[in-house]
């Protein structure tokens, strides 16, 4: 095609190296799960170690339909799914007002602050026990971890987006007529915006992490609970298989996170990769 | 838009007039605390529809000065008023351009535009009618729905100074709006501005560290100096327009302007 339309003769190097990629990430995948299943086939045979304590990954795709085929597989995942989610959202809400409040409000900042401050480097996991002996192991203690867990990173996150709002951008809506809630809702809140969704990616990860732990340590359902469950009676292909359900409905809701930053964040150019062609 | 007529009446109660009446704005030293003056006994009088451009080199005060008519910051002693109303704070009747233009970078080319008329409440239709109008005006027709990353420089200040018009402000403050473009964009921008100024008549304080730009643009120059910390000078541009920089009188303009600074600065040759 180029040949056709110029007689310049058009490098093709850009075009190779992004399929090649492409290729070597797929290859990737591909050799781990053949190199452990091949493991797993050779130990089974050779008995070098207990083959029940390395399953293959046909082992853990049998005991996938195993759960399914007892039911619990798909109310596992939504078990957990709703919880993460109610967590996750209620701490956002929570850390989203506070941080607001601290950010405008000095004297709210200087109680809230040191608590923070004392509160915040024990890790979440540690109130588990509290939470459990004062609401029980039913969903109300998990709920209550992953928000607390996802709580600090979002305020953390809110309050610095807030302070760091270009003060020239706050300027020019008071010279444009800006009330003080004008002024809050139409420039401060969009403008700290993405350091808010930063803080949403984090609290995430570590919602999801405290919510794993909180269904291992006291709970009758939820994938969590299917490694412990797993445990007891020593099914270890079913523990790899709630491995691999925690990643993959962790990726799911990262995804969806990442598609809603995508939409409302339309007017962010690219950065690093377009820096550099 | 109703249009102030600045020949019809004169005095300090006209729309768009600004009186600064012996202004003196320090900051505090960071170690000491000592006061370090900024501007010292500044007086300023514009009538409205005048064009003053302050003139001087970083440092000099000019922008603390448009920053004191603006109401970002509080004079120490004296007095500003504009339309005969004590400044008090930030307000839409006085409009100010950035030179980083500021604009709201998720908004789009007309969203930045019509920010003010949204926030007084205006219908849709008076909303859309000022959109319309001033995209024509500045000249984006076609990149209404465009984000201000995607704009050159040139065009980004012309969404911001269209957005500070869409409030119909009876005074425009310019903080050196064209210092970040490139020399053709900031020659073809200074003719819109004298268009748009033309067909609107605000009051315009202009901020600038170039003679040429102040001579070409300004009713007035007021000189600022690093040293005095006040107006050194204030230069009436008697030069009718289109003004042609060929025009000798024109060059002495700009000779005068800089032996202000050869007189009271050393450092006016390397600066200018």
């Amino acid at each position: 095609m180029a040949q056709a339309t110029s007689q310049l003769a058009v490098p093709r190097v850009a075009v190779l190296p992004v399929n090649f990629h492409v290729a070597v990430r797929w290859l990737s995948v591909i050799v781990f799960l053949g190199l452990w299943q091949a493991i797993a086939l050779v130990n089974g045979r050779v008995q070098y170690f207990n083959p029940v304590f390395l399953p293959g990954p046909s082992d853990v795709i049998g005991a996938t339909l195993d759960l399914n085929a007892q039911g619990i597989l798909f109310t596992s995942l939504w078990t957990s799914g709703v919880r993460l989610l109610s967590g996750f959202i209620l701490g956002a809400i929570f850390a989203v007002l506070l941080g607001f409040a601290m950010a405008r409000y000095p004297l709210i900042d200087s109680i809230v602050d040191p608590i923070l401050t004392m509160v915040g480097p024990i890790p979440p996991f540690a109130f588990l026990p509290m939470l459990i002996i004062w609401m029980g192991i039913s969903w109300p203690s998990k709920v209550a971890l992953v928000a607390y867990a996802c709580f600090l990173p979002i305020l953390a996150y809110t309050v610095d987006g807030v302070k760091h709002v270009d003060p020239l951008l706050i300027r020019s809506a008071l010279s444009l007529g800006a009330s003080d809630a004008q002024l809050f809702r139409l420039v401060v809140l969009p403008a700290a915006l993405p350091s808010i969704f930063v803080g949403l990616r984090v609290s995430l990860a570590l919602g999801f992490s405290a919510l794993v732990v909180a269904e291992m340590v006291g709970a009758s359902s939820g994938l969590g609970y299917l490694i412990m469950d797993a445990r007891t009676f020593f099914k270890v292909g079913q523990m790899f298989s709630a491995a691999a359900l925690i990643g993959a409905e962790y990726s799911l809701f990262a995804f969806i996170l990442g598609r809603i930053e995508h939409r409302l964040f339309r007017w962010r150019q690219k950065g690093l990769s377009q820096a550099v062609a | 838009m109703s249009k102030p007529e600045p020949m019809s009446f004169s005095g300090p109660l006209t729309r768009g007039s600004v009186r600064v009446e012996g202004v003196a704005k320090f900051f505090p030293t960071p170690k000491t605390g000592e006061p370090q003056w900024v501007l010292r006994d500044v007086s300023l009088s514009l009538a409205g529809g005048e064009f003053v451009c302050l003139l001087g080199h970083s440092g000099c005060g000019k922008s603390t000065l448009l920053n004191l008519v603006a109401g970002y910051l509080k004079p120490d002693y004296g007095s500003i008023t504009v339309s005969g109303r004590p400044v008090v704070g930030p307000s839409a009747e006085r409009g100010v351009v950035f030179q980083d233009h500021a604009l709201f970078p998720w908004l789009s080319v007309e969203e930045n535009i019509v920010f003010g008329p949204r926030l007084q409440g205006k219908s849709t239709g008076e909303i859309r009618d000022v959109a319309e109008r001033l995209i024509r005006l500045v000249g984006l027709t076609g990149s209404e729905h465009m984000y201000p990353s995607s704009l050159s420089g040139g065009m980004k200040q012309r969404v911001g100074i269209a957005r500070a018009l869409a409030n119909e402000p009876d005074v425009l403050l310019m903080d050196e709006p064209f210092g970040a473009l490139d020399m053709l964009t900031r020659e073809s921008m200074q003719q819109e501005l004298l268009r748009i100024w033309n067909a609107l008549r605000p009051s315009i304080i202009f901020v600038t560290h170039s003679p040429s730009e102040a001579v070409v643009l300004a009713d007035r120059v007021a000189v600022l100096s690093t040293h005095t910390h006040t107006i050194e000078r204030l230069i009436e541009i008697d030069l009718p327009r289109p003004r042609s920089l060929r025009d000798p009188r024109f060059l002495d303009l700009v000779d005068e302007i800089e032996s202000v600074f050869l007189d009271k600065s050393l450092t006016a040759v390397g600066g200018l």
